[in-house]
């Protein structure tokens, strides 16, 4: 059943656009997002500081010559200066941002964000690629089973934004034509570790 | 010049119909979005699902919010105040106009951002807030590029349809100063910039809602670009106007009607994006705005609900579809209705938002093939809607003079069978004056009356 509902998450979302890889382990979850952040060019990547991280906060450090920064250090950057100021503009010089996902919506191809002070809302939004890691089990069917289990779990109403993301930002408003990264990011990667 | 009023409907039809290139590319936006709702529905079948049964389930959830709107919204409100969300009620335009220039003023706004939002245009806010000196961006692709032209939208779910890629290309470098293109990967690429700009500095983000969950106090956003969830987070403060219709009890009936709404309005499963707006940021590390005030607007709405007729406009989820598959919108398209809602939906609306005695004709716009109360996610009987108001504008004599008395006249006739012979026997010379546009085939010899009273009807069936 997992095994299925994780087969239509990844068929759905490579149709909208997104890419899905499988990770058997943590340690895996770091290769290919190095391998992403390598491929793609990129200098700078910031992290979610959501506790599912808390093992790979070094991350990748000195092993491609990426600077990963975690929402918490930009937070102590910040000090007593305005952090969302700092926070936006962090975010708009880095190339990639990586998120955790709450759940995976396997009917849809959507990843759940639960935007909160260790995932702010445009960690997602500002880079122009956008990572998201999840857990196997946590693939979900539909967008009610979604609802419900953030309900029941007490994540929707503790939340101030939650954020259903499926796909690539997009738009068809020239001409219909399909463009990506229109004003969120072009590319969106979700990776799975397999629990 | 198309004129923006529903008043000027048929001299709209008459101006746009010689425009070819027009009529050209929204058939093919409206066919390209229509083929791709239709594989999806089809899809969804295959995959066991009853696409229809799920369009029964969103009727149901209209029609209970509808009828029990107060007691929904009531519902509402207290959530809202829980979460920390102001609540403001406006009667009409002006006064919701009123209370966001006061909310501006209060936070010295110099520069709002705007996400896509007919209710807005319905109001007319950005003229308004212009007027007072803010500077005002739309942030939807679709929706800057008529900005930039100085026009309306000509959709609901796709504002710019009517505009051709050369057209924008034009237009980005007249108004951008960027080299002329008219590739829309490029011409996308300048928006971004030039918009992202606007996000890092504006002050006050504006949105609309899709839906405002009941029992959570929820806003909830459904986009593609991201730029609804940049206007919502980056400002300080985040002002959403909407109409008291877009209420949705539970959770649970709003999954319902996740699952209706992109499939209809644009042919996907989902959109990129679906924000549940709860509350505004409660310390600084939150990154979002401080405060959220939502505005109630009634506009007319109230008295939709009281007429039972046309109740049902209210269920609208305002997703397009019906326009798309109008044989009237693919031809004379969305700026010939003269109105911020165009389209058989519109046409229910538009005489509530402005008056019957102006946009009467707006009704008699549709063949009444039934098109749009088949295509609708929510099952709005559309069409009947329509003919009502025809029926309505009859009593109150907003139809012109000269074809009450022909209707008069028809009535007379088809009444007594000796009028009726006779009125008959002047077709021959009236047809030829019917219409400009037509050739009717020639009337035949005799009248079916004549050749029953001959008995050739009888002689030829036995
Ligand atoms: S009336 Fe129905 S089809 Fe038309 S926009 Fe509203 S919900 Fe969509």
């Amino acid at each position: 059943m997992e095994q299925e509902l994780l087969n239509k998450f990844a068929t759905e979302l490579i149709r909208v656009g997104g890419e899905f890889s499988l990770a058997s382990s943590k340690i895996e979850i770091l290769k290919i997002v190095n391998k992403i952040l390598s491929q793609k060019g990129c200098n700078t990547a910031v992290l979610s500081s959501h506790p599912f991280f808390d093992s790979l906060k070094e991350m990748g450090k000195g092993e491609s010559g990426i600077n990963i920064f975690t929402i918490e250090q930009i937070l102590s950057l910040a000090g007593e200066s305005d952090y969302t100021n700092l926070l936006r503009e962090k975010l708009s010089q880095t190339d990639a941002g990586i998120n955790y996902a709450e759940y995976l919506i396997a009917e849809t191809g959507s990843a759940v964000v639960v935007n909160t002070q260790s995932e702010p809302s445009y960690l997602s939004l500002l880079p122009e690629i956008s990572i998201i890691v999840s857990k196997s089990n946590r693939v979900v069917k539909d967008m009610s089973e979604a609802l419900n289990r953030l309900r029941t779990e007490n994540l929707f109403d503790s939340s101030g934004c939650i954020t259903f993301i499926t796909g690539p930002s997009r738009t068809a408003d020239i001409e219909k034509v399909l463009i990506t990264g229109v004003h969120g990011p072009k590319k969106l990667y979700v990776i799975v570790i397999n629990f | 010049m198309i004129q923006e009023s529903p008043a000027y409907f048929k001299e709209n039809i008459k101006q746009i119909s010689e425009d070819e290139n027009l009529r050209r590319i929204v058939r093919k936006a409206t066919s390209l979005t229509l083929s791709k709702r239709s594989d999806l529905v089809t899809e969804y079948y295959s995959e066991g699902k009853d696409w229809e049964a799920l369009r029964n389930q969103a009727h149901e959830i209209r029609k209970k919010t509808i009828d029990n709107l107060d007691t929904y919204l009531t519902d509402l409100e207290d959530h809202f105040e829980r979460n920390g969300i102001e609540v403001k009620h406006a009667i009409n335009a002006s006064e919701a106009c009123s209370f966001v220039l006061r909310i501006l003023k209060e936070h010295n706004t110099r520069l709002v951002v705007k996400s896509k939002s007919m209710v807005t245009e319905e109001i007319h806010l950005n003229d308004k807030m212009i007027e007072a000196g803010i500077e005002v961006v739309e942030t939807d692709l679709g929706e800057y590029i008529i900005q930039l032209a100085g026009e309306t939208p000509s959709h609901i779910t796709a504002p710019a349809m009517h505009k051709s890629r050369d057209d924008i290309g034009k237009l980005f470098s007249e108004k951008l100063g960027v080299p002329f293109t008219n590739d829309p990967a490029e011409l996308t690429a300048y928006a971004r910039r030039f918009l992202r700009e606007k996000f890092l500095k504006a002050d006050v983000g504006i949105s609309g809602a899709n839906f405002l969950i009941a029992e959570t106090g929820t806003v909830v956003i459904i986009e593609n670009e991201g730029n609804a969830r940049l206007s919502t987070t980056l400002p300080k403060l985040h002002i959403v106007i909407t109409g008291i219709e877009k209420v949705v009890p539970t959770l649970e009936e709003t999954a319902t009607l996740l699952k209706l709404l992109p499939v209809s309005a644009t042919g996907q499963k989902a959109t990129s994006y679906v924000s549940f707006i709860n509350s505004p940021a409660k310390v600084k590390e939150d990154a979002r705005p401080g405060k959220i005030i939502v505005i109630l607007l009634d506009n007319g709405r109230k008295e939709i609900l009281r007429r039972q007729e046309v109740r049902e406009a209210l269920y609208c989820i305002k997703c397009g579809a019906c326009m798309n598959v109008c044989p009237v919108y693919q031809t004379v398209s969305g700026h010939a209705y003269g109105s911020v809602y165009p389209g058989p939906i519109g046409s229910i609306l538009t005489p509530f938002l402005t008056t019957l005695k102006e946009s009467k004709d707006l009704a008699y716009g549709s063949s009444l093939c039934g098109a749009c109360s088949e295509i609708c996610p929510v099952k709005i009987d559309i069409h009947n809607a329509l003919l009502w108001i025809r029926s309505y504008a009859v009593q109150k004599k907003y139809t012109p003079f000269i074809e009450r008395m022909l209707f008069k006249l028809w009535r007379i006739a088809m009444e007594n069978i000796f009028v009726y012979n006779f009125g008959r026997s002047l077709l021959k010379f009236l047809q030829p004056l019917w219409s400009d546009y037509k050739d009717f085939p020639p009337l035949a010899e005799k009248s079916f009356h004549q050749l029953w009273k001959e008995g050739e009807i009888w002689n030829k069936n036995s």
